[in-house]
C-alpha cells in the first residue's frame, strides 16, 4: 500500500534529519521552561532591579498546579510558533524543490502524499508531547513539595492533545496552499493569531478544541467538565483540513 | 498501433493561449522523438500534459494506448519522466532512492533492490549508489533522475531538456546512456540542443507557438528543406564562369561571392550538377574547390520556425 511506502519515508526523513530527536528534545525544553520559571518566579520578581527601594511584594509560593498550567501557557505560544516552524515546509518544501512532482507523476494518490505527511506530523507531535509531559511532571515532583499525582496529570494533558493536533493540521493545510514555506509559515501564524482572538468568543471556547486549554486544567485537578463537543470538532477539523488539503494538492498538482 | 497520439491539444491561460490545436502521432516503430522548439513554444506544456500533470482547456492525448485525461492513474504506472532539474530527495541514497521509488511501483523489496543495482550500474552511478544523493554531480543527478524514470518499467520515458547545463563529458555519458535505452523504451526528449536531436532522435517534431511546424524524420526534414549549396573555385577564367552562371542557361540559382569562391544554390541541384560538369568539361576548366553542403539541422529549424 502506498500510504506505507509514503509513511515508511516521513519516517526515514525524520530520523534523517534529526527532527525524531530534536522535535522531542525541544518539546521537553518548552514544557520545563513552564515548570522551571514558575519555581523561579518569586525570586525573579524579588531580584528585578526596576523596583522601587522598599516595595515588598506579598506572592503566594508557587504550587505543582501552576506549574502545570504554565506549561499549558508555554504550549499555546512557544508550542504553537515551534509547530510552525517545524512543518510549515511539510508540503511547501517539496513543491518549492520540485520533489512533490517527482513523487507524485508515479503511481501515488494525493490521499497517500497528504495522508502521510499528516500522520507522521501527529505522531511525532503525540509522542514528543507524551514525552515532555512525563519529563515535566517528573520535575514538577522534584520542584514542589506539594506535587502532583500522574493519573490526573496524563489526562489532562491528553486533553489538551487535539488542540496541538489540530492546528498540526492547520499548517499541512497553509504549507499545501503555497510553494514558500515563509509564506506557508506566515499563513500559520495569522491562523494561529485569529484563532486566539475567535477563541474570546465563549461559543467557541466552549464547543471548539480551542479552549481546550482550560478543560486540560480543570482534568489535572480532578474535575471532569464535559468535552465532548470540542473533541468531536477536533476530529472534524482534522478531518477537514487533510480533505482540503488533498484538495489543494489535486488542484495544484494537476 | 501509436505510442503516443496526441489530437487537437489546446491550452488557454487567461492572457495566451500555451497550445493552440497541436496533433501528432509517434507511430510504435519510433524509439526515440525529439521535441524541438524555441523557448515558450509550448514544449513543456506538451509534456506536462502528456504525463497527467497538467489538464488541457480541450484536445486528447494517449499514451502507450492509455488515454491521459481518462484514465491518469493508470498513465503513471506505464510511463517515466525526468525533468530538466530532476528533483530528488537528497538526504537519501542513490539506492534508497530508488528503491523508494519501485515501492511506489508496489515492487517488492527483494525486486527493488536488484532492479535499483542493474539501473545503477546501466547510469553508470554503481559505485555511488551508497552515497547520499545530495553529494552527488550535477551529472550524476541527472543520471539517478534518468534510472528512477525507469524504475517502474515504463513503456515511455520523457526527458526534458536532458543535457542542458551539462559539462561535454556527462552530456556526452547522458547521450550515450538515451542511445542504450532507446533499445527498450521509447524515448520522448524536448532540447534546444539541435546536435544531440540529430545524433538520437529517429522522429523530429518542430514546434513553434504553440503549433506543430513540422513531424518527420530528419532524413526527410533534410530533404523537404533542402536546399544544397556548392562552393566552387577554379583556377582561373573565373569571371568567365561567373558571367555563364548567371546567363541562365543553368537554370535558377543564387551565387555569392566568397573571395575566390562561389557559393551556389541551384533550384534543382541535381539537374545543375549535371550541367555544370559538362559545362566545365567542354571549357577545360581545372577545379580548385568543388564541395556540396547539406543544411544542417540548426539552419532547418531556423527555417521552419521562421517561416512560421
Amino acid at each position: 500500500m502506498n500510504l506505507m511506502v509514503m509513511l515508511n519515508k516521513e519516517w526515514m526523513e525524520m530520523v534523517r534529519t534529526y527532527r525524531l530527536f530534536l522535535v522531542p528534545l525541544l518539546f521537553i525544553l518548552i514544557a520545563l521552561a513552564g515548570v522551571i520559571m514558575t519555581k523561579m518566579l518569586p525570586e525573579l520578581i524579588a531580584s528585578s532591579t526596576d523596583l522601587p527601594e522598599g516595595t515588598v511584594i506579598q506572592m503566594a509560593e508557587p504550587k505543582a498546579m501552576d506549574a502545570a498550567a504554565a506549561i499549558t501557557g508555554q504550549y499555546e505560544q512557544m508550542g504553537m510558533l515551534a509547530l510552525i516552524l517545524l512543518f510549515m515546509g511539510t508540503i511547501a518544501g517539496e513543491r518549492a524543490s520540485g520533489v512533490i512532482t517527482t513523487i507524485l507523476i508515479k503511481p501515488v494518490s494525493k490521499w497517500s502524499y497528504v495522508g502521510s505527511k499528516v500522520l507522521m506530523a501527529m505522531l511525532l507531535i503525540t509522542v514528543s508531547y507524551l514525552l515532555s509531559i512525563t519529563v515535566s511532571w517528573y520535575y514538577i515532583n522534584q520542584m514542589f513539595n506539594d506535587g502532583i499525582a500522574f493519573q490526573p496529570f496524563l489526562t489532562g494533558s491528553l486533553v489538551y492533545l487535539p488542540k496541538l493536533l489540530v492546528f498540526a493540521a492547520i499548517i499541512v493545510f497553509c504549507s499545501s496552499l503555497t510553494k514558500s514555506m515563509l509564506v506557508a509559515g506566515g499563513i500559520s501564524f495569522a491562523a494561529m493569531i485569529g484563532l486566539v482572538a475567535v477563541n474570546a468568543v465563549p461559543w467557541v471556547e466552549e464547543h471548539l478544541p480551542f479552549g481546550l486549554g482550560k478543560s486540560a486544567l480543570a482534568y489535572m485537578q480532578e474535575q471532569s467538565p464535559d468535552i465532548g463537543q470540542p473533541m468531536l470538532w477536533a476530529a472534524l477539523l482534522i478531518i477537514a483540513l487533510y480533505l482540503g488539503s488533498c484538495a489543494v494538492v489535486s488542484h495544484r498538482e494537476s | 498501433m501509436a505510442t503516443i497520439r496526441v489530437e487537437h491539444l489546446v491550452k488557454s491561460y487567461p492572457n495566451h493561449n500555451a497550445l493552440q490545436g497541436v496533433s501528432f502521432t509517434v507511430p510504435e516503430h519510433v524509439r526515440c522523438v525529439g521535441f524541438l522548439g524555441p523557448n515558450g513554444s509550448g514544449k513543456t506544456t506538451s509534456i506536462n500534459i502528456m504525463t497527467g500533470l497538467l489538464k488541457p482547456t480541450s484536445g486528447t492525448v494517449e499514451v502507450a494506448g492509455i488515454n491521459v485525461l481518462q484514465d491518469p492513474d493508470r498513465l503513471r504506472e506505464s510511463i517515466g519522466y525526468v525533468e530538466q532539474h530532476p528533483a530528488l530527495i537528497h538526504w537519501m541514497t542513490g539506492m534508497e532512492f530508488l528503491v523508494f521509488v519501485g515501492r511506489l511501483f508496489k515492487l517488492s523489496k527483494a525486486e527493488c533492490k536488484a532492479r535499483a543495482l542493474d539501473l545503477l550500474a546501466k547510469v553508470g552511478l554503481a559505485d555511488a549508489g551508497n552515497r547520499r544523493v545530495g553529494g552527488y554531480s550535477g551529472g550524476m543527478k541527472k543520471r539517478l533522475g534518468i534510472a528512477q524514470a525507469l524504475m517502474g518499467n515504463p513503456k515511455v520515458v520523457f526527458l526534458d531538456e536532458p543535457v542542458a547545463e551539462m559539462d561535454p563529458i556527462g552530456r556526452v555519458e547522458v547521450l550515450q546512456l538515451i542511445e542504450e535505452l532507446k533499445k527498450d523504451v521509447t524515448i520522448f526528449m524536448s532540447t534546444h540542443i539541435l546536435e544531440d536531436i540529430e545524433r538520437t532522435a529517429d522522429q523530429i517534431i518542430i514546434l513553434n507557438k504553440g503549433q506543430v511546424q513540422s513531424i518527420s524524420t530528419l532524413g526527410e526534414l533534410k530533404q523537404k528543406y533542402q536546399t544544397s549549396h556548392l562552393l566552387l573555385e577554379v583556377v582561373s577564367k573565373q569571371d568567365r564562369l561567373l558571367y555563364d552562371l548567371r546567363s541562365g542557361v543553368f537554370g535558377p540559382l543564387v551565387i555569392e561571392e566568397q573571395g575566390e569562391r562561389l557559393l551556389i544554390a541551384p533550384q534543382d541541384p541535381e539537374r545543375f550538377a549535371h550541367l555544370l560538369q559538362v559545362y566545365l568539361q567542354n571549357n577545360q576548366y581545372l577545379l580548385k574547390h568543388y564541395e556540396w553542403t547539406v543544411p544542417s539541422l540548426e539552419e532547418i529549424f531556423m527555417k521552419v520556425v521562421s517561416a512560421s
